[in-house]
């Protein structure tokens, strides 16, 4: 039998150790984080650079008067392409632990949506069309058990909104608690207090759950 | 800043990184001297207790094993004392006496498995006392290979290395099987820093003087055998673990049993703690190390599991409102687009933790040699030993605490 004198160091030893794996694991964690965050910030830097061309392309249709047509598919299609790019950034940043780039690169995206949404009114009011520009705005710190339950069936809802009507219907969801000072404004100006909420068309208001049916009422 | 959730994730996570650098520390400095064992400088006198409640079934296959040990006889004494048997215990032991001249019977009342060891003791001659259980089974030279450490003048109590008799009858007795293989090897390792903090019941070896100093086996706690190997470190005598001395003992198959025998040991730790708390960071290994370490273990186990039940009935309850809601709405009641692939940093340190937990786990049992069961259903046990025995055992820990608060020990004469 090993007497203890010759075991009596090891729990530094153990300390040492653990320490070392712990932290190389968390310093591989940062990297990794720092990775996906890399990916998705080339990602925003693509979109962020097809947005400001749709603007300018959007005043150019304006002052030249040209044919709002040639405007209208590429705002669906950019809003789709964010779309579906925020359901994986959300998905991304679920996974997100250590980090917190990826959420400044949220509040970001939520920029982006705002200028978007921006974007689809005055594009209406230019060249008024039967597009349903449909936004969503949502919690996205900590919600409660049951506002999570009620944002998962009404992503669900959304979604299947948009794969009935396609390229009938922009959906731009926005996280509403990020702090973006321009979505605060126009939060105001529709008089949106509470989260979750939809809005068609600046218009309606639904407020909580919906069903595909209710929506499709308000829907041009 | 993390949140919190992951604070907590992440503080588990190196907590749990410490003990198995802590265990595979330990096994890496000792791996040549796992399985060796002190020879014995003299041929003690051991007086082989075996107490026995309703042991009709194995009494006497436990009296022959240790009748076939290859201890010299003259040197052995065996005292069977039976608790006061409803069922035919007294006349199998009433026969057996006559069969072996060196075994001596006490008959008496029910006053539980402390009591009868006392009784043992003062009748016993011999200069050690070995402590059997009346289901279990020494291997012939196991008393020989424990005798060894009572060469050290301070040793107290040795114990064994107990494995499953009855590992092939079901599930829960293969899974215990598993469990016994790793209580056994860490309790060895444990024995490298002086800190083995239980003598089991089915086979360990008291100094008799000793045991009569710390006051013999208090009838007051449900796990006798854990607190007098407290006692016996709380006055500063050493306790050791022989990995080559076997034994085997019946562990309970059915979940009801096993569940009771996790609460009384579960009961008879807290007492042990209780009685003791106020050791906790004083001088020695005991209070700087055993106490802390099992008190650590506890409260780790429930914070653990009380932490992931919580999040895992917050998952479900979202989960089931969102059904619940979609179904009301005449949504989509699931999309595989909500799973998420993308693994978290926590998912990778949960995933190296059971890799090397389950390569260490898979080294002890090739080391032991302990399984006669296929490779595969082996990986399946220590599979399902790792993620989910270990996982629901807090549970034990509740229902014990509950006992123990309401004072509901219950076992002291059965």
């Amino acid at each position: 039998m090993t007497s203890t004198k010759s075991n009596k160091h090891i729990f530094w030893q153990a300390f040492i150790s653990a320490f070392i794996i712990f932290w190389t694991g968390i310093m591989l964690g940062i990297l990794f984080e720092s990775s996906r965050a890399d990916k998705l910030e080339y990602i925003y830097f693509n979109a962020e650079t097809d947005i400001f061309d749709i603007l300018i392309k959007n005043e150019i249709i304006s002052e030249f008067d040209l044919e709002c047509d040639i405007g209208l598919k590429e705002n669906i299609n950019f809003a789709d392409q964010i779309y579906f790019e925020a359901r994986e950034l959300e998905k991304y940043d679920a996974s997100t632990q250590i980090t917190t780039e990826i959420l400044e690169l949220h509040k970001r995206y939520d920029l982006l949506r705002v200028m978007l949404w921006k974007n689809m009114i005055d594009f209406q009011k230019k060249c008024p069309n039967e597009t349903n520009t449909v936004v969503y705005i949502y919690e996205y710190d900590d919600p409660s058990n049951n506002k999570q339950a009620v944002q998962i069936t009404l992503s669900r809802v959304l979604l299947d909104l948009k794969e009935k009507y396609k390229d009938d219907v922009v959906l731009i969801p926005i996280a509403g608690d990020t702090n973006v000072k321009s979505l605060e404004i126009l939060k105001d100006i529709y008089d949106l207090t509470e989260t979750p909420i939809v809005i068609i068309h600046q218009k309606h208001v639904v407020k909580g759950l919906t069903s595909l049916s209710e929506l499709e009422s308000y829907l041009n | 800043m993390p949140e919190f959730v992951t604070l907590v994730y992440l503080s588990f996570t190196f907590v749990a990184l410490y003990f198995f650098s802590f265990f595979i520390i330990l096994t890496l400095k000792n791996r040549k001297e796992l399985f060796s064992y002190p020879e014995p400088k003299k041929n003690y006198t051991i007086s082989v207790l075996i107490p026995a409640y309703n042991e009709q079934d194995s009494i006497e296959d436990t009296i022959n094993h240790i009748m076939a040990s290859n201890y010299p006889k003259e040197n052995l004494e065996m005292i069977a004392i039976n608790d006061g048997s409803t069922d035919n215990t007294l006349k199998i032991l009433k026969s057996l006496e006559k069969r072996y001249t060196n075994l001596k019977l006490i008959n008496k009342k029910n006053s539980g498995k402390a009591d009868s060891l006392n009784q043992g003791i003062e009748l016993a001659k011999g200069e050690l006392i070995a402590v059997v259980d009346s289901d279990s089974f020494p291997s012939p030279d196991s008393l020989r290979k424990l005798t060894g450490y009572f060469n050290d003048p301070k040793m107290g109590a040795v114990t064994s290395f107990v494995s499953a008799r009855n590992q092939e009858k079901n599930f829960l007795a293969k899974i215990q099987s598993a469990e016994y293989l790793i209580l056994g090897w860490s309790r060895k390792l444990l024995d490298f820093i002086d800190s083995v903090y239980v003598t089991n019941g089915p086979l360990s070896l008291y100094r008799k003087s000793f045991a009569e100093k710390v006051g013999g086996f208090d009838i007051k706690t449900v796990t006798e055998d854990i607190d007098i190997t407290w006692n016996m470190l709380y006055h500063g005598y050493k306790t050791g673990m022989c990995l080559d001395a076997r034994v085997t003992t019946v562990v309970p198959h059915r979940f009801k049993i096993w569940f009771a025998q996790r609460t009384r040991w579960g009961v008879g730790g807290l007492q042990a703690i209780a009685k003791y708390r106020k050791m906790m960071f004083r001088k020695g290994m005991f209070g700087m190390f055993v106490v802390p370490y099992v008190s650590f273990s506890i409260i780790m186990s429930i914070v653990a599991f009380t932490f992931s039940l919580y999040l895992i009935l917050q998952f479900i309850l979202t989960r089931f409102l969102a059904t619940g809601y979609s179904i009301a709405t005449d949504s989509t009641v699931f999309r595989f687009q909500e799973i998420n692939l993308y693994p978290s940093v926590i998912f990778f340190f949960m995933v190296v933790l059971f890799t090397l937990s389950l390569s260490y786990y898979w080294y002890v049992q090739t080391k032991t040699n302990q399984y006669s069961a296929s490779s595969i259903r082996k990986f399946f046990n220590t599979l399902f030993y790792i993620l989910v025995y270990l996982a629901i055992y807090p549970i034990v820990w509740f229902s014990s605490i509950y006992k123990f608060i309401r004072k509901d020990y219950g076992w002291y004469t059965k």
